[in-house]
């Protein structure tokens, strides 16, 4: 009982958390020595390094209000090449989904290509990119959380400093522009001061109304890049929960273009 | 002169290396360093004794030498000499040996791993005590990985630049960082299709051995069984009641590397189809279902054997997809997917970016799966059990129960293979191919019907089928079955068009086989085209509907069902509740040229995946003369389990 919709966009939240959107990497290079303004924070936090490729093993954990947990496990390759990135993630369980495959394909002009391959349909499905205010994989993560939100679509501003788990942090709020439609009034962010990486971050409606919460709950340096290998979404409106944690997580493999092609998506 | 902490703790490590190989373990001085490292033929393991509080620590898989890195973080206690040592590790076959070193209260074992030796780790925690092991194991992905820092989400983490060891054994900050990686697994295996680093998961390390690859087979399956009952009984001769169980098993053993470059498939399914409960018909079946080899090097892929090969995009009506026979003994109430028949076929495949051929033979020839009497769905309904009940001479009786059919299918000649062609390619995100197919209908054509003179309008209701018999003569036989030759030419095509998916397909079929209102067949020439679209809203709802168009050319007044021009609308719509443990669903194939049409609404609890309860209604509708809607007696809701493992 799986469809498009299923997995539209998770692509994106793989994404996430191995490229690293707005929210989940920290961008490399030498730490900022003075009092940053709130764009430059942006920026550095979306001028991340995610490495040419990536290979991660991962389960999402979905945690109703009283405390039912539900455990998906997928494994996916992602490569950047310039503007471009593209993604091919595979499940693994639970059983009625193992072998479902989901293949994103960023195309230079900003335009995004996706294909479903359910393996009872014996072929690969174009199908329409998502709609980003919907959820994904039932989860608490929309598809807007996916995306890597370009810096100047929100004007950002620094609103302080305060320390999160005894970790010094800069404290950004976006707001969208009327340019760039969001489902959100405002997204605070508190990012480490030493490195830009986002450890929490609340997401507001446009009343104003704190309506998520977003923490990094582990945090670790493969190959360099720092990887977010535990976060959690908490959803405030009915207590869910979704927590995200790799398995395993691999930079630079050397994947090859092949790897990313409606051909590989069907060879389940 | 007294020996130094080094020289101490290399012996120690020594006899508990030796001690490890016997079966004990004799941990390092604690005064020294907290922590031991015991070898065995079964694994390596650094034991991490802690106090009050955790120790930050982290892992690493590294190249050029391959090695395993352990960073521990946090120690209150110094050795007696800072500084790397070498563990000789003579009793684990994987690693050759282990070093140490520490600065600054930070520890580290470097691991050096042979090479070719497939590994993986795992961190366990023993009362106060963490585990960090490695040992032997298919890697699920590249074997590098990272253990987590601490569990509490405090994020006690170090800042990042300066969580570099400054002095470390061998050197190790130094080697880039190459891991092992599908990639280069296929490299080692030249022409291997790439796709295997996020395609084909589970990928085996091995190469080789066989025992390996089978220990990495993938092996899943099914256990699918539902129940329907008639909403209502419209006649003494229908089955009321009906069951179903499927129980599939499927084995994808790897042939090389990784399951794209080379694997067998081979799955069994066991199928009871049992219709009653008066007059029952029992089917029980133990099929191998699917079986192929499958083969890619570089551009180029074979599959050979029994398998399943779909043309066509569009969904559920598919006037290209006739590379398989359908299983039609529940008419369309399975899904076309559930009814696709495996068939022998060999298929090659050419990928040239961003073109592709591809090349079918299909050697023998597999009729589609049709009843011809005795149940609901049957070609023929009930109409031999009403004849031999009708108010008819005696030996009519007898003649009419005793009818058959006989099958003249096409002799297994190289003659009779069929063959197929198709060229894909994608041009400005849409996704184009062209067909052509030169195949054996599957659906039976009906040479011979033993009442000659017979004027049937399709309903099969016994009342229709009395006055049809005794307007005709009988002639002693069985039905004569046989098949026709086809051509099917086709073009296809599917892209996305703002918010909506656009797909469809046409197909060009010299001989379509026709049922008359003699209850025998005959063939027309076809065009049938299918258009749909589908779009997904925010609120996780789906609807897909499709227009279909079929024109018969040589469309007579005696073809039951269809006239010269056919058009259908069919598709789904469905929507997902309480994240995703509920799903409702309608699915429906309406023709729009003669009323008839079949719909399925269905509800489905998935909350305890990857077990799922559906509860739903199959219903016909329309004039009892037409496609759909001769079926209407057979109005049914049913319960489906299945779970998949």
């Amino acid at each position: 009982m799986l469809n498009g919709a299923w997995f539209r966009g998770l692509g994106l939240v793989i994404v996430l958390t191995f490229w690293g959107p707005l929210l989940w990497v920290l961008a490399a290079g030498p730490c900022a020595a003075e009092t940053p303004e709130g764009r430059e924070i942006a920026q550095r936090i979306f001028d991340r390094d995610v490495g040419r490729d990536s290979s991660v093993e991962a389960t999402m954990t979905l945690i109703s209000a009283g405390g039912q947990e539900k455990e998906r496990r997928f494994q996916g390759i992602f490569k950047t090449d310039g503007p471009r990135r593209r993604a091919l993630i595979r499940f693994l369980s639970p059983a009625d989904i193992q072998g479902t495959g989901f293949l994103v394909l960023e195309k230079e002009a900003g335009e995004t290509e996706q294909f479903l391959y359910l393996p009872a349909l014996k072929r690969a499905r174009r199908i329409v990119a998502s709609q980003k205010s919907m959820s994904f994989v039932n989860s608490d993560f929309t598809y807007e959380d996916m995306e890597r939100r370009p810096v100047d679509d929100s004007q950002h501003r620094l609103v302080g400093e305060e320390s999160v788990n005894g970790i010094p942090c800069w404290i950004l709020e976006s707001t969208p522009l009327d340019k760039s439609p969001s489902q959100y009034g405002m997204v605070r962010t508190w990012a480490a001061k030493d490195c830009f990486v986002p450890l929490r971050t609340h997401y507001f409606d446009k009343k104003g109304r704190h309506i998520k919460t977003y923490e990094v709950r582990k945090l670790e340096q493969i190959q360099g890049i720092r990887t977010e290998t535990e976060v959690l979404m908490h959803n405030l409106h009915d207590d869910h929960k979704t927590v995200i944690k790799s398995l395993s997580v691999a930079y630079n493999t050397g994947l090859s273009d092949e790897a990313f092609t409606v051909r590989a998506l069907e060879s389940d | 002169m007294a020996p130094s902490g080094s020289v101490i703790r290399y012996l120690i490590t020594i006899v508990t290396a030796w001690f490890g190989l016997c079966g004990f373990v004799m941990p390092l001085k604690a005064e020294v360093l907290p922590y031991r490292v015991i070898t065995s033929a079964a694994e390596t393991r650094v034991e991490i004794p802690y106090g009050p509080d955790k120790p930050i620590y982290r892992t690493s898989f590294e190249r050029n030498p391959r090695r395993f890195i352990i960073d521990i973080a946090g120690s209150a206690l110094k050795p007696a000499e800072a500084g790397p040592s070498v563990l000789p590790s003579p009793t684990d076959p994987r690693v050759e040996k282990v070093a140490r070193a520490w600065d600054n209260g930070r520890t580290r074992y470097t691991v050096f791993i042979r090479e070719g030796v497939p590994v993986v780790y795992r961190i366990e925690e023993n009362g106060p005590t963490l585990l960090i092991v490695l040992k032997s194991s298919k890697p699920a992905l590249p074997e590098l990985g990272s253990a987590p820092l601490p569990s509490k989400a405090s994020l006690q983490l170090e800042s990042p630049h300066g969580a570099e060891l400054k002095a470390s054994a061998a050197s190790a900050e130094t080697a880039p960082p190459s891991p092992v990686s599908l990639a280069a697994r296929a490299a080692e295996a030249p022409g291997t299709p790439p796709a295997g680093a996020g395609a084909s998961y589970n990928d085996p390390p091995a190469k080789g051995d066989t025992s390996q690859l089978f220990q990495n087979a993938r092996l899943r399956g099914f256990m699918e069984a539902t129940g329907a009952a008639d909403t209502a009984r419209e006649n003494r001769y229908e089955h009321t009641r009906a069951f179903r169980n499927r129980l599939r098993l499927e084995g994808k053993f790897p042939l090389s590397e990784s399951f794209s470059a080379a694997h067998l498939l081979v799955s069994g399914e066991s199928d009871l189809l049992w219709f009653g409960p008066d007059m029952d018909a029992t089917d029980d079946r133990l099929n191998l279902y699917e079986g192929y080899l499958h083969w890619a090097r570089g551009p180029l892929e074979l599959r050979l054997g029994k398998q399943i090969v779909r043309w066509g995009k569009t969904d559920q009506l598919s006037p290209l997809d006739n590379l398989n026979p359908q299983d039609l003994r529940q008419f369309i109430i399975p899904t076309l997917e559930e009814r696709k028949i495996p068939n022998w076929m060999g298929r090659l495949r050419l990928f040239h970016d961003p073109f592709s051929l591809e090349a079918v033979a299909i050697p023998f020839f597999e009729p589609a799966e049709v009843e011809f009497f005795g149940t609901d769905w049957a070609l023929y309904r009930h109409t031999r059990e009403v004849l031999a009940h009708a108010p008819l001479p005696p030996p009519l009786h007898e003649a009419f129960s005793q009818v058959g059919v006989h099958r003249d299918d096409p002799p297994r000649t190289l003659g009779n293979t069929q063959w197929g062609l198709r060229t894909a390619a994608t041009v400005s995100g849409w996704d184009l191919a062209a067909s052509w197919l030169y195949a054996w209908n599957p659906m039976p054509f009906i040479e011979r019907f033993p009442v000659i003179g017979i004027d049937s309008d399709g309903s099969f209701k016994p009342s229709e089928i009395l006055a049809g018999v005794t307007q005709g003569t009988f002639i002693a036989g069985d039905v004569a079955v046989s098949a026709r030759r086809s051509h099917i030419l086709g073009v296809e095509w599917e892209t996305v068009l703002g918010s909506l998916g656009f797909r469809g397909e046409t197909a060009l079929a010299t001989d379509t086989v026709l049922l008359t209102s003699a209850l025998t067949s005959v063939t027309s020439p076809s065009l049938f085209t299918v258009i749909g679209w589908d779009r997904t809203w925010d609120s996780d709802f789906y609807a897909n509907v499709q227009i279909g168009h079929q024109v018969l050319f040589d469309h007579d007044a005696d073809i039951l069902y269809f006239r010269r021009h056919n058009v259908s609308v069919n598709g789904e719509v469905r929507k997902g509740f309480l994240r995703g443990d509920w799903e409702a669903r309608l699915r429906a194939l309406v023709m729009l040229t003669d009323g008839g049409s079949f719909w399925n609404p269905s509800l489905t609890y998935l909350g305890f995946r990857p077990l799922s309860l559906t509860f739903g209604f199959n219903l016909f509708a329309g004039p009892a003369d037409t496609f759909l809607g001769t079926y209407g007696d057979n109005d049914q809701t049913y319960v489906t389990v299945k779970y998949d493992f």
